[in-house]
């Protein structure tokens, strides 16, 4: 072999060692999925009780009739524990309302009364403004659930704020009977699935 | 060949992430208060003016306490309690002559004594003025309404004559709340 055709020779041996193998890739995928709970929760604390009590004193004015300044005398009472910041995870949150007389265990009569009916207002602010009250009557079944017209509002401040008035004998001329009288306002927010 | 590496990290994220049952925030506001045992006479005085009290006339009874000026005379006051322990008495104040000073002759009176009823809540509570204080206090319990006051048993010591002057009384009836409360509840 003379000395050009070693040369030839080595220059294909390289071409073949060095030339480019057609391309290949390999992929990852990562999927990921996730899900919120529907939930309602108050703040702070993540907890999911709200309330106080309302100690009215004397229900009675004077002539033993039922007294008339109740409503203003609840919300002084109640204070800030009237108010309350809840939140949910849904769009439409639903609110049930009920109100419950406040009554005596002691019997009545004719021209006495032991039951005080009134209505309980829950007024809840709502994003992107706006209030939402979900009001209930003793004398009448609990209101709702019913659906808001938006979001709670998470804005950092109290979003919940609930009143009482319209007090009233059944008759209202009743005397109150003496005793101790109790009634209640349950609220239940629900995420609204 | 194309490697393809599918990692199902999701499978296991939807396993930790499945949805919790729904969780509700619950408001309850107690609401308590009292009303205090109390009774009230809305009605709180009548006058019973019965005029002359001794017979007219000429006979032996002339000058002599008319019974039939006091019996029966009957007034109607109004109250209320709104208790069940509520309680009622009355008492009788005899009619003394307030002009005339001092013990009256014999044969003279210058007091008159008779009884009381008070009927409320269709209970009655009696006293005679014969003796000092109240009557028998009963229950009278809740009741709004009339409180009718009657005299009955007029007399004298001894039916003498009546000295003249202003005879003048009181009958009072006491509604007293006494204490009731009992726990209320829902």
């Amino acid at each position: 072999m003379d000395k050009f055709t070693k040369l030839a020779l080595a220059a294909l041996s390289m071409t073949l060692i060095t030339s480019p193998a057609e391309a290949q890739s390999v992929n990852g995928t990562v999927d990921i999925t996730g899900s919120v709970a529907p939930k309602c929760l108050v703040l702070p604390g993540a907890g999911n009780s709200f309330g106080t009590l309302v100690a009215l004193g004397e229900l009675a004015q004077a002539d033993g009739r039922l007294a008339t300044d109740l409503s203003s005398r609840f919300s002084s009472i109640g204070g800030t524990g009237l108010i309350a910041r809840v939140v949910c995870t849904s769009a439409n949150p639903t609110v049930a309302v009920d109100a419950l007389e406040i009554t005596s265990a002691t019997p009545s009569t004719t021209g006495y009364a032991n039951r005080v009916d009134f209505a309980a207002r829950v007024a809840l602010s709502v994003t992107p403004s706006g209030i939402d009250t979900i009001s209930n009557d003793s004398r009448n079944a609990a209101t709702g659930p019913t659906a808001l017209s938006g979001r709670l509002a998470n804005n950092g401040d109290s979003n919940i704020m609930i009143t009482a008035d319209t007090f009233a004998t059944p008759v209202a001329t009743d005397l109150l009977v003496a005793g101790s009288y109790t009634g209640r306002i349950d609220i239940v927010i629900a995420p609204g699935l | 060949m194309r490697l393809v590496i599918s990692l199902f990290a999701s499978g296991l994220l939807i396993l930790s992430a499945d949805r919790a049952v729904a969780q509700s925030a619950t408001g309850i506001v107690e609401i308590d208060g009292s009303v205090a045992d109390r009774c009230l006479f809305t009605t709180p005085s009548e006058t019973i003016s019965v005029g002359e009290l001794a017979l007219g006339g000429t006979g032996t009874q002339a000058g002599r306490l008319d019974v039939a000026k006091l019996n029966g005379q009957t007034r109607t006051l109004a109250g209320w309690c709104n208790g069940t322990a509520a309680t009622i008495s009355v008492e009788a104040m005899p009619l003394i002559n307030r002009s005339f000073q001092g013990a009256p002759p014999t044969g003279f009176e210058t007091r008159i004594n008779y009884n009381a009823d008070a009927l409320a809540n269709r209970v009655t509570a009696s006293d005679t003025s014969t003796t000092a204080g109240a009557g028998t206090t009963i229950p009278v319990g809740l009741f709004t309404g009339d409180v009718v006051v009657t005299v009955s048993g007029s007399s004298t010591a001894t039916g003498g004559l009546l000295v003249a002057g202003v005879y003048t009384s009181k009958i009072i009836v006491t509604l007293t709340p006494n204490v009731s409360f009992g726990g209320g509840s829902k």
